[in-house]
């Protein structure tokens, strides 16, 4: 009986969600005609279990172009508090299966969130530079959060490297890198500043995707 | 579980997640701030309190990086938590 309602409640859940995506997609898919590409052949096809990726903030838009990237799973942002300030968007949000987070003051309760929704095998997509940056070709220095969450929850960590195309009609391209075991990277129990370095470790793969991405379309582009 | 014990757990917990291994050894009293004297980032709070969580075997509330300035902050809700 009460796998009966679980069932139904989950149902009903995904319903606003699966919605705004679907129709979203078309529409999404012919502006944006995202490419994705994978570093190498060790990077798995599909994500199926629970997994936190990591991806660049270039824009607001990115939300959408991730789930072109990832459209074969239901994602749970992280975002940012600021926009969840009317009940309405509140509701809105939840429902797009954001995990509202204070920026100023830290809240556990979504680290909570995040820690549940893992263990559900759910995918968790975090900016980790925790600000748009739109500065073409750069990083801005990455926050703990993702790694710290990633090893609290014992899942492994993907980068994700977006790049926009310059003018409107160019394709935006998404490189997905190889996951990142932060157990292996830290330690079975990590000090804080092996959070830090590992935060740095996920960085310097974002930029080696970012060089990958060059090698394959920009150098490509002078040769021609 | 006493007030002493729960500082002196607290202790060795902070030693082994915050302190770096080239740094000295923690001082800590209830005064210690957790940002200004042990440096603590927002995210090194959060992950302070989620080792707290594991090693205390509790559940903190919905609180948030500002509601913990002092280690007596934090010994007075393990206090609270573990007695309940």
């Amino acid at each position: 009986m009460s796998s009966k309602v679980k069932k139904k409640r989950k149902i009903g859940s995904n319903f606003a969600y699966d919605f705004v995506k679907v129709t979203g997609a078309i529409p999404a898919l012919l502006w944006f005609r995202v490419k994705t590409i994978r570093a190498n052949e060790n990077v798995p096809k599909r994500y199926k279990k629970g997994v936190v990726f990591a991806v660049n903030h270039t824009s607001f838009l990115d939300p959408i172009i991730v789930h072109c990237v990832l459209w074969y799973r239901r994602l749970n942002f992280l975002a940012t508090k600021e926009l969840f300030k009317t009940e309405r968007k509140l509701k809105f949000f939840q429902r797009m299966h954001c995990i509202p987070i204070d920026k100023q003051n830290f809240n556990i309760s979504a680290v909570h969130a995040v820690r549940d929704r893992l263990k559900e095998e759910k995918a968790i997509v975090i900016f980790p530079e925790g600000t748009v940056n739109r500065e073409e070709g750069t990083l801005e220095n990455y926050k703990s959060g993702a790694v710290f969450m990633a090893h609290m929850a014992k899942k492994p960590l993907v980068p994700v490297y977006i790049v926009k195309g310059k003018k409107w009609y160019n394709r935006t391209v998404a490189v997905i890198g190889e996951p990142i075991d932060t157990t292996t990277i830290c330690g079975k129990v990590p000090k804080m500043a092996d959070l830090d370095n590992a935060s740095e470790y996920l960085k310097q793969k974002e930029e080696e995707l970012r060089e990958i991405y060059n090698q394959r379309y920009k150098n490509k582009k002078k040769k021609d | 579980m006493t007030r002493e014990e729960i500082t002196v757990k607290l202790k060795d917990l902070f030693d082994l997640v915050l302190k770096d291994d080239d740094s000295p050894d923690l001082e800590l009293t209830e005064d210690t701030n957790l940002v200004t004297d042990m440096g603590l980032s927002s995210v090194g709070v959060l992950y302070a309190v989620v080792a707290v969580e594991e090693f205390f075997n509790i559940r903190f509330d919905d609180v948030g990086f500002s509601d913990f300035s002092t280690v007596k902050d934090v010994i007075d809700y393990i206090e609270k938590k573990v007695n309940a």
